[in-house]
């Protein structure tokens, strides 16, 4: 079995005033896109600036493609791309001329002209780049980070600031990374986008990782929820339920022998946002008064 | 490490020509500095000793206004950060920019050692030309190291331009002595010597001295 492109064993950040990371465990397999979700302050950047060799660990076991990163072996250097949101773009030189100083500094760079189809720049090759938009600008630092032709490659919040159509444009090509057999390792605030490119993620809050797993198997073993629009007060219903089909038979049922509608009904399994929010919510102030009035 | 020199350096030199953000104020200063030593020293012109401290003090001042723009668009345009994830040694980025200032240096003083010539020295400037070259260079080579090792330091301080020419003018003494020294008798109104060799001699050990330094140390630099 291949060792796994990243291992994290109980990994701790300690400064000062704060523990940024509790003792997190996770492994990401090669060829895999994961995820770190998790609000701010989660620990997310922290976990992935030391994965990078950015930052130092207080206490645990990190291992990046077989390297410590804390070590930043040169040899790992040669194996890992991060997209630095607009870091290394020289704005006097052209699209092309960036690419090709940057793959002169690897030992092995995939073809320039590869790359810039890759990221969608072939008909801004010869631009500076200075002049391109922002969406544009992204898919240069997406660029920049396959120029070496890295097996692994750290998308840190990736598409924050892009409007709709860079943000599609750059899962388009996180995608193509993945065909390409690339291990990706994200972090996001947007959860449709861990559910449109990750193979698993994992959910942090406070230091610690919450759950892990395929964002479709997360709300397995969930209670399916289903929701209805009662025909004579208009408002909405909803009732969570182990057995979707008995309740829906006992719904349908009652309105036939009314003579009424059964309108907007929707039966839903809960969605990545769901376990997400269920997990990660603080509790509302009348709430936490609850709890302690209680 | 060659191939990542060449790559640095090849950028700089490109952006320096699309942008002409250093060699021409270089060369400014330089020129109008010389217009000023013309009127303030009132003499039409100078000699010797006199004419080699213009002329190297000049042509100092003119390479801290290169140094202080040599890693700007490192620090500003997210440069530093994509280097420092390449796998390439730290010391490639150093001899990049120690011959980038070098270069900038030997452009600068195509037009400032003429302009000199013509606006203050008395004697010939042709015949002591293949010394005062020979003394150009090790000089230069010098200041680009000294100024490519200083700007390191300072780029990422909030007051890097006081910064830069106040660690650099000390750590140049030793280069603008030895090259007024060596230039003095090229000057001199009797007819121009050979540079002495002692002095030559100094410059290119100090050069070979603090380039070993700078080579050594700039590693740390970079990533503290």
């Amino acid at each position: 079995m291949q060792a796994p492109a990243i291992l994290v064993r109980d990994l701790h950040k300690s400064y000062p005033s704060i523990e940024a990371v509790r003792g997190i465990d996770f492994e990401v397999a090669r060829g895999e896109v994961f995820g770190l979700l998790g609000p701010n302050g989660a620990g997310k950047t922290t976990t992935v600036e030391i994965l990078e060799g950015y930052r130092e660990r207080t206490a645990g076991i990190v291992s990046v493609l077989g390297h410590d990163p804390g070590q930043r072996p040169r040899t790992l250097r040669e194996r890992v791309g991060i997209v630095l949101q607009g870091g290394g773009v020289y704005r006097h030189v052209t699209v092309r001329e960036l690419l090709d100083h940057w793959a002169h500094l690897y030992p092995a760079p995939r073809d320039v002209d590869e790359v810039i189809e890759l990221a969608g720049l072939g008909g801004k090759q010869h631009e500076r780049t200075r002049s391109l938009s922002g969406g544009q600008r992204r898919r240069l630092d997406f660029a920049l980070a396959l120029v070496g032709d890295p097996e692994l490659i750290f998308l840190d919040e990736p598409t924050t600031g892009f409007d709709p159509a860079a943000r599609r444009a750059a899962w388009q090509t996180v995608r193509t990374l993945a065909e390409l057999g690339k291990t990706v390792l994200l972090t996001t605030h947007y959860l449709d986008e861990a559910q449109a490119l990750c193979d698993r993620v994992a959910i942090m809050k406070d230091g610690r990782i919450l759950t892990i797993g395929a964002p479709a198997e997360l709300g397995v073993g969930a209670l399916y929820r289903v929701v209805w629009r009662d025909a004579e007060t208009g408002e909405v219903q909803s009732r969570e339920t182990e057995d979707p089909t008995g309740l829906l038979h006992q719904l349908t049922s009652a309105a036939l022998a009314r003579g009424e509608p059964l309108r907007d009904i929707t039966v839903a399994r809960p969605s990545l946002e769901d376990v997400y929010l269920d997990l990660t919510e603080e509790p509302s102030a009348a709430a936490s008064q609850e709890v302690r009035d209680g | 490490m060659r191939r990542a020199v060449g790559a640095l350096l090849r950028k700089d030199l490109t952006a320096e020509l699309r942008t002409f953000e250093s060699i021409p104020a270089m060369t400014l200063f330089a020129v109008t500095t010389f217009v000023l030593f013309h009127f303030g020293l009132d003499r039409s012109s100078l000699e010797g000793d006199l004419a080699a401290g213009v002329l190297w003090v000049t042509l100092l001042f003119a390479a801290v206004l290169g140094q202080n723009r040599l890693f700007v668009a490192e620090e500003e345009q997210g440069g530093f950060d994509g280097f420092l994830l390449a796998p390439v040694d730290r010391t490639a980025l150093f001899v990049a920019k120690a011959l980038a200032l070098f270069a900038f240096l030997v452009v600068v003083e195509i037009v400032a050692v003429p302009a000199f010539g013509l606006l203050l020295l008395g004697p010939d400037l042709l015949d002591p030309l293949p010394g005062l070259v020979l003394v150009l260079l090790l000089a230069d080579a010098g200041i680009a190291i000294v100024g490519t090792l200083v700007a390191g330091l300072a780029i990422r301080t909030r007051a890097r331009d006081l910064i830069a020419p106040l660690l650099t003018l000390p750590l140049l003494v030793p280069v603008v002595l030895a090259a007024s020294e060596a230039t003095a008798p090229l000057l001199a109104q009797a007819g121009a010597e050979g540079p002495p060799g002692r002095w030559l001699a100094i410059l290119a050990i100090y050069d070979l001295t603090i380039g070993l330094v700078a080579y050594g140390v700039f590693d740390f630099l970079l990533e503290d």
